[in-house]
């Protein structure tokens, strides 16, 4: 039996394709086996094709897979777009009414009148997607009860008539591939290690991050494909005594941050790049104003309104530098899901501990990819505070204070003895408006203090990560949800016989400069494989370290694949040899 | 503030104060010469807004001028740019969310230059911005009202589908209290959207513009003598048109017709007018459409399952028929002229 499975969904945005997906998953998670998923999303509002791909697996894995073993296609359309993916000894199940090329490399294809069953038979045309999984219940051995019992906790508020239409869709389905279908394939379910895993999108996993970090206050304007944090909030926060506001623009939920963080709250807001483009002036007045804040980026195609739906890793340099003047903030990237819960609550500690804004990026594939994430995670997640002052009695109080630790401690409005003012214009200690030379130094001084006061953090400590053979010659930085493909491009370029190494820096400002400059020590190529044009990773290196990269850029709107990373690794371990080998890592 | 007069004749009215002749009833929809939005538009099934954008821009191209829209972001922008060929005969410049009336400022004044420089013909042309409630309501208010205070001459139209659909029914400024959305889901601990909506014609109006109007494609005579209507009066108008959306109201997709009607029945959308006579700082209202039979806003709930929450909680509904009321006493004085009887309250909910 196979260790690994990668099975795709496909058909028309309204099919229940991603119901038939997500079902799938939950029954993994609930087995104890690991899940990784891909979905696409049309760019219409109703219709048009999309998919949705899981890779199930006995262990942990970093990637949605490349090719498909098994694929299900739920019209025709689906069958032309996606057959080209199928392995050669892969499966296809499909709508029986569907025309198939003649030319058979070695697939097994399965056909069911899924239209018919559901139409004729059920009377439903909409449980079409139930008789489809009623047939993979057979075909991949899947438990059919806990079918039974998802089925019934999805349909149970919507009656029983609706109830029963489905049950006896499944029922219908395994009845009709067990006596139809000869199972000549060896694909099933994996074997699962029987520990439940939790199951969350990469922005409930930021969600709920943030409410573990204790983050009560959320404002936000609604943005594919961030919105999605706000809903969960929106839904869950409440409850827990927290607010969440939906602001009439995204500048509005920004300045609401800074009042909320002032005013003593962990707050945050949540958006995609236009968003992050409107919110770059307050970016500047947290910094200015010293006041700590989180914001998330779930990055899109790009851009202007750019491709709403599609993913993409192009705003590293706005994060980095968006905002005028010497702006200070953190950029953070996780790089998967259950990274996305540690991560967001890094912000918070770091955003606290140091107050100052902290952005964070993921992107449109991890933003809706599921995954499962064990239980453990939750639980370790990284913790930090707001340094809070107790005013004398008497003595004004001093709100930016200089010299000893870059971050002073912070009175919180309401405080008797530590009325202050928090202001975007230069100041001086006690908040003063001041623009002679003196303090405008020393003021910019202490503010970029803390960025090198965070590098050395042991909070921090963890969130670089080397990856692959240490004394390969290959090298490979990447940043955010490209990690996956770089973990899972190792792995098969260790197969070939080739060793590569990679550093995958959660924090992208302050760069981890001991491990950067140690890694640029060792190796003689570096390859910065990324989702957008320009090479905005590699940018920074090069600027930062001055070391020549070997770029790998993509802009097709989809995550990057395991083969063409190996692709450059090859190329680049083939010209190790040649003229011109220097250790990288000397200047920086 | 502004001395009110109330027309007292209710229904179509294709006369304006601010001009000099009547714009014309377009009677029968199929006997109309203009095209509209034409084959191709990614529209859901039963969209309202696809029917708004189409007779507005057949009512603008009735005056034989060439027709340049600002879009802004939003589902009119999504579901008309994948083949642009839908906008036929239509220059379109889609810009971003908060600036549809900016760039429609943009649009206007590059205009007048190159009509000074004899390149164009201003009188060829008719600027028109078409944006939805989100991004007039919410983040483009601001260059709205900014293009309102500056008193340029356009037409801007909000297709108020009173909610963000095309990112997955987020609520927004134009959203009905009560209303299961996904930044107001309907919960224990709150239930549904707790605010009472904002009205676009009262701000447009308080910021100076000349004329506003609030339409409804099922009643397509009154919404085409508007959109002319804003086309030839001097200066920036506001048409604000009731968008149904079965995909963020939870509703049927072949109830368009029935929603409309229980909407006008219920007075939960009005048809009326305004215009301002700057002269005498003076503004006529004109009420459109007077409903017949004063439907409980029960009713109005039935057909919507975004209202499905709220249907269990009488002291919602009677909230919702507060607002309602609130709003309708604006037109007690036409009801008294016209010697209707004035209703103090709608049938027992």
């Amino acid at each position: 039996m196979q260790s690994d499975l990668v099975l795709r969904v496909a058909g028309e945005s309204g099919e229940g394709v991603i119901t038939i997906g997500e079902t799938l998953c939950k029954i993994a998670a609930r087995e104890g086996i690991h899940i990784v998923t891909f979905r696409t999303f049309p760019a219409e509002i109703k219709g048009g094709s999309c998919m949705i791909q899981v890779r199930l697996s006995e262990r942990r894995i970093p990637y949605h897979g490349e090719g498909v073993d098994f694929l299900v296609c739920l019209n025709q359309d689906a069958v032309d777009e996606n057959l080209p993916d199928l392995k050669e000894h892969g499966v296809l199940l499909c709508e029986a009414e569907c025309d198939l090329p003649e030319k058979n490399p070695g697939w097994t294809a399965y056909k069911v009148p899924f239209d018919r069953i559901a139409t004729r038979e059920i009377g439903s045309r909409i449980s079409k997607n139930i008789v489809v999984l009623g047939a993979l219940s057979h075909l991949l051995s899947l438990p059919k009860e806990t079918i039974e019992k998802f089925i019934s906790e999805k349909f149970a508020r919507k009656g029983k008539t609706v109830l029963d239409h489905n049950l006896d869709a499944l029922q219908r389905g395994f009845d009709f591939a067990r006596s139809h279908l000869a199972k000549k394939d060896s694909y099933r379910l994996p074997k699962g290690s029987g520990r439940k895993r939790l199951l969350m999108t990469g922005n409930e996993a930021i969600a709920i991050g943030a409410t573990a970090a204790g983050m009560r206050y959320f404002f936000g304007y609604p943005i594919t494909p961030a919105s999605e944090i706000m809903e969960w909030l929106a839904a869950h926060l409440p409850k827990m005594g927290g607010v969440v506001l939906q602001t009439e623009d995204e500048i509005s939920a920004i300045c609401s941050v800074a009042g909320a963080s002032w005013a003593g709250g962990k707050s945050m807001t949540s958006t995609s790049g236009p968003g992050l483009s409107l919110m770059s002036e307050t970016i500047g007045l947290l910094s200015m104003a010293e006041i700590p804040a989180v914001i998330v980026d779930s990055q899109r195609g790009g851009p202007s309104t750019g491709m709403p739906t599609k993913t993409e890793q192009s705003d590293l340099l706005l994060a980095l530098y968006g905002s005028h003047g010497d702006a200070t903030r953190v950029v953070m990237a996780p790089t998967s899901v259950s990274d996305s819960l540690r991560v967001t609550a890094l912000a918070f500690a770091v955003a606290e501990k140091y107050q100052l804004p902290v952005i964070m990026l993921v992107d449109q594939a991890l933003s809706a990819r599921l995954e499962t994430v064990d239980r453990e995670t939750v639980e370790r997640l990284p913790q930090g505070s707001r340094s809070c002052a107790s005013p004398a009695d008497g003595a004004p109080f001093v709100r930016y204070q200089l010299g000893g630790s870059a971050v002073s401690p912070a009175a919180l409005p309401g405080t008797q003895g530590g009325e202050h003012m928090v202001t975007g214009m230069e100041h001086d200690e006690r908040g003063n408006f001041a623009c002679d030379e003196e303090t405008h130094t020393a003021m910019t001084v202490k503010r970029f203090r803390k960025l090198a006061a965070i590098e050395s953090d042991p909070l921090v400590a963890e969130f670089c990560t080397r990856l692959g053979d240490e004394n390969s010659e290959v090298g490979i930085v990447t940043w955010g949800s490209s990690a996956g493909p770089v973990e899972e491009a190792l792995a098969i370029a260790k197969g070939l016989g080739i060793s590569a190494q990679a550093i995958i820096p959660r924090i992208l400002n302050p760069l981890p400069h001991q491990e950067l400059k140690t890694f640029f020590g060792k190796v003689k190529r570096v390859i910065v494989p990324e989702l957008n044009f320009v090479g905005q990773l590699a940018t920074l290196l090069r600027s930062t370290y001055r070391i020549p990269t070997i770029g790998l850029t993509k802009v097709k709107g989809v995550p990057l694949a395991p083969s063409e990373i190996v692709e450059k690794i090859v190329e680049a371990e083939s010209t190790l040899n040649a003229r011109s080998t220097r250790a990288y890592g000397r200047a920086g | 503030m502004y001395n009110i007069l109330f027309n007292r004749h209710i229904g179509l009215n294709p006369h304006s104060l601010l001009l000099p002749e009547p714009v014309r009833d377009v009677g029968d929809y199929g006997a109309i010469a203009t095209t509209g939005l034409t084959s191709g538009h990614q529209g859901c099934v039963g969209c309202g807004m696809v029917s708004g954008t189409n007779q507005v821009l057949r009512a603008l191209k009735l005056s034989g001028k060439h027709v340049v829209a600002s879009i802004g972001t939003g589902c009119n922008e999504v579901i008309t740019t994948q083949n642009t060929s839908c906008w036929g005969e239509v220059s379109v410049d889609h810009n971003n969310f908060p600036n549809t009336a900016a760039t429609l400022s943009g649009n206007i004044a590059a205009l007048k230059a190159l009509a000074q420089a004899g390149g164009v013909s201003p009188e060829s042309i008719v600027n028109v911005g078409i944006a939805g409630d989100g991004g007039t309501y919410d983040i483009g208010l601001q260059a709205l009202l900014a293009w309102i205070a500056r008193g340029e001459n356009g037409v801007y139209v909000c297709l108020n589908n009173q909610a963000y659909m095309n990112t997955g029914v987020q609520g927004s400024g134009a959203t009905p209290y009560g209303t299961d959305t996904t930044t107001t889901p309907f919960g224990k601990a709150i239930r549904g959207n707790q605010r009472t909506p904002q009205y676009l014609l009262d701000l447009a109006l308080a910021a100076g513009a000349p004329y506003v109007a609030a339409a409804c494609p099922l009643w397509h005579r009154d919404l085409m003598i508007k959109a002319q209507k804003a086309a030839a009066i001097e200066g920036p108008c506001v048409l604000e048109v009731y968008s149904v959306c079965p995909e963020g109201w939870k509703s049927d997709t072949d109830v368009f017709h029935e929603i409309t009607e229980l909407a006008l029945e219920t007075r939960s959308w009005i048809l009326y007018e305004a215009e301002r006579e700057r002269d005498t700082n003076t503004v006529l209202f004109t009420l459109n459409y007077l409903a017949k039979k004063y439907l409980p806003i029960s009713d109005y709930l039935r057909l919507q399952e975004r209202f499905a929450g709220m249907r269990d909680f009488p002291e919602m509904v009677r909230r919702a028929q507060e607002i309602i009321e609130a709003r309708w006493s604006f037109w007690r004085p036409v009801m008294e002229a016209n010697g209707i009887e004035w209703k103090e309250e709608a049938r027992a909910i």
